[in-house]
C-alpha cells in the first residue's frame, strides 16, 4: 500500500470516526443542533444548496460572483505584489519609499479595512477584489523580496562576465531564481484571497456566498452556514490546486532530485 | 571540429589591489603585481587560500579595478568583461531551469541571438566533451563532473582567445578531478590559447600548466615561477611520474619557502 493511500484511508477513516460521535452527540441532545447541526442536517443543508443552485434562488450566481471576486482579488493582489517587490528589490529609491509603508500596513490587522472599502467602493464587487487582493498581497510581496534576494554573487558575477544587460540578468537569472518562493507563497495567498472576498462581502454586500453564509447565520440555519462554509473551501481547495499544478509545471527543476542523477 | 584563434597576450603591469581602502577594515590583496602571459601559454597562479589570485582573475577578467596598475588583452586595457575572454568558476554555476544544450547555448541566448544560430557549434562541444547523450538532460541529474564539462562548454562556446579558470574543480573528488585536468589540457591546447587558472593544489598546477606562478600570502605577490616544459601529450600516466613530480616539489619548496620567510 503506497503512501498516498494510506494517507486517503487515515483521512476517511478519521472522518467517519468523527462525523459518527457528532451526529450521536447531536441525536443524543448532548448538543444543539442551533450551535452544532449534525453531519446529516449539513449534508441535507448541501442538498438544499445544489437543488437551488439555478432556478428561483439562484445559488449559482452566488457562487460565480465570490468565485470572481476571489480570483479576481487572487490575480490583482499577486500581480502587484510582484511588482511592488521587484521595484522593492531592483531600485534602491523605491526601497526607500515603499519599505516604511510595507511594515506600517502589514502591521495592521488588514481585515479591518473591509468596512473602509465598503464605504469608498460601494457594494459591487469592487471592495471585494480589493480586499481579497490586499490581505494575499503580502505573502507574496515578502516571498517576492526573499526570491529576488536569493541570488548567489557567483551568479551575478557569471552574468557579468556574459555580458548582460540588467533586463537581462533581471529575466534569466533573478526572476527564475525567484519563482519558486514566488510559487510557495501563491498558495497561502489563494487562501488569502478567499478569506479577503468573504470578508468583504461580510462588511457589505448584497449577493455572494459570504453574503448568503451571513445571511443563514442571521436567521441561525446553522446547518447552511455548514453548508456555504463546505463550498467555499472546495472552491478555494480547488483554486489551490490549480497553483499547485501550475507550480509543478513551472517551476519543474525544483522537483529534480539528486536521485535522478546519473 | 578545432578552430583555432589568435590567443591573447596578457599584462598585468604594477596591479594593487585595496579592499575598503581609506576605512580601519582596509585589506591589501596584491601588492604591486606584474606578469606576462604570452599567446598560447597556460599559467597557473598558485597558492594558498587568501593570497589574492581569484581577485587577481577577477580583475583581468574585468569583474573588478584595480586600485592601482593596469591589464592588458591584446594591448586593449581591460575596463569591462570582454567577449574574447573564458571564464570557468569553482562552482560550475548552471542554471537549473535550462537543459545541457541551453546552458551552453546561455552566453548567446542572453543577447537575445536565436539558439539555432549555434545550436551545431554547441552540441559539437558536448560530443567533445563525451556528453553527446546528456544534452537534454538538466543539472540535477548531472554528476559534480559533468557539470563541469558542461561549464567548459560554456565558456568554449563563444570562442575566447582567453580562458580563465578560478579552481574549476576545487570541488569535486581526487579521481574526477584528475580526470578533469587531463581533459581540460586537452581541450586548452587543442584551441592553442592563452589561459590563466588558479589552483591552490601543486600537482594540478604542474599537470595543467607550462608555467607555475607562486604567490605569496595577503597580500599576494609573485615569489617566484617553475617553468614546466613537458612538451608531450599529459595523460594520466604523467601524475606518477618523476618528472611532473621534480616540479611539484619545486613548486611545493617555493610555497614552503614563503611559509618559513614569515
Amino acid at each position: 500500500m503506497n503512501d498516498s493511500v494510506k494517507s486517503l484511508l487515515t483521512f476517511v477513516g478519521s472522518l467517519t470516526l468523527v462525523s459518527l460521535c457528532w451526529e450521536a452527540a447531536v441525536a443524543g441532545g448532548a448538543v444543539n443542533s442551533i450551535v452544532l447541526p449534525a453531519p446529516t442536517e449539513i449534508i441535507r443543508a448541501l442538498g438544499y444548496f445544489a437543488s437551488n443552485f439555478t432556478g428561483r434562488i439562484a445559488y449559482w450566481e452566488d457562487t460565480w460572483i465570490t468565485f470572481k471576486e476571489i480570483l479576481g482579488g487572487f490575480l490583482l493582489g499577486t500581480t502587484l505584489a510582484v511588482a511592488i517587490g521587484t521595484l522593492v528589490v531592483e531600485f534602491t529609491p523605491m526601497r526607500r519609499l515603499i519599505i516604511p509603508y510595507m511594515i506600517a500596513l502589514n502591521s495592521t490587522p488588514k481585515i479591518a479595512f473591509a468596512p473602509l472599502f465598503a464605504i469608498w467602493f460601494g457594494f459591487g464587487a469592487m471592495p471585494k477584489v480589493l480586499m481579497a487582493a490586499f490581505i494575499c498581497s503580502f505573502p507574496v510581496l515578502m516571498n517576492t523580496i526573499t526570491g529576488l534576494q536569493s541570488v548567489e554573487s557567483d551568479q551575478l558575477e557569471l552574468m557579468s562576465v556574459l555580458r548582460a544587460s540588467r533586463w537581462q540578468t533581471f529575466r534569466r537569472l533573478k526572476f527564475k531564481v525567484a519563482l519558486p518562493y514566488i510559487f510557495a507563497s501563491l498558495k497561502t495567498a489563494m487562501a488569502f484571497a478567499t478569506i479577503g472576498a468573504v470578508i468583504g462581502e461580510f462588511a457589505g454586500a448584497i449577493d455572494g456566498l459570504g453574503f448568503q453564509l451571513e445571511f443563514a447565520a442571521a436567521r441561525l440555519r446553522t446547518d447552511r452556514v455548514f453548508a456555504f462554509l463546505i463550498v467555499l473551501s472546495v472552491i478555494a481547495y480547488a483554486l489551490y490546486l490549480i497553483v499547485e499544478i501550475l507550480e509543478k509545471r513551472v517551476v519543474f527543476w525544483t522537483r529534480l532530485k539528486g536521485s535522478d542523477r546519473q | 571540429m578545432v578552430e583555432l584563434i589568435a590567443s591573447a597576450n596578457v599584462e598585468i603591469t604594477n596591479v594593487t589591489k585595496v579592499f575598503s581602502a581609506g576605512t580601519q577594515r582596509e585589506v591589501v590583496a596584491i601588492d604591486n603585481l606584474s606578469l606576462e602571459i604570452r599567446p598560447g601559454e597556460i599559467v597557473a597562479l598558485l597558492g594558498p587560500s587568501g593570497c589574492g589570485k581569484s581577485t587577481l582573475l577577477k580583475i583581468v577578467a574585468g569583474l573588478i579595478m584595480p586600485t592601482d596598475g593596469q591589464v592588458t588583452i591584446g594591448e586593449e586595457p581591460v575596463v569591462e568583461p570582454s567577449s574574447s575572454v573564458g571564464v570557468m568558476f569553482q562552482k560550475p554555476l548552471l542554471f537549473p531551469w535550462l537543459t545541457v544544450l541551453d546552458n551552453i547555448l546561455l552566453p548567446h541566448t542572453v543577447h537575445s541571438i536565436r539558439r539555432n544560430v549555434y545550436q551545431e557549434k554547441a552540441m559539437g562541444l558536448i560530443n567533445f566533451v563525451g556528453l553527446s547523450d546528456f544534452h537534454n538532460h538538466y543539472p540535477a541529474q548531472l554528476s559534480g563532473g559533468m557539470q563541469q564539462r558542461v561549464a567548459i562548454c560554456r565558456m568554449l562556446v563563444t570562442e575566447p582567445n582567453l580562458y580563465l579558470l578560478d579552481e574549476p574543480f576545487g570541488a569535486l573528488d581526487e579521481l574526477t578531478r584528475e580526470y578533469l585536468d587531463i581533459e581540460l589540457r586537452r581541450i586548452i591546447q587543442s584551441k592553442g590559447q592563452s589561459a590563466i587558472l588558479v589552483t591552490h593544489n601543486p600537482v594540478e598546477a604542474a599537470f595543467i600548466a607550462d608555467r607555475i606562478v607562486v604567490m605569496s600570502k595577503r597580500p599576494g605577490r609573485i615569489v617566484g615561477e617553475v617553468v614546466v616544459p613537458i612538451l608531450e601529450e599529459r595523460t594520466s600516466a604523467l601524475f606518477a611520474t618523476e618528472e611532473l613530480n621534480q616540479f611539484v616539489r619545486e613548486a611545493r619548496m617555493l610555497l614552503e619557502f614563503e611559509d618559513d620567510a614569515r
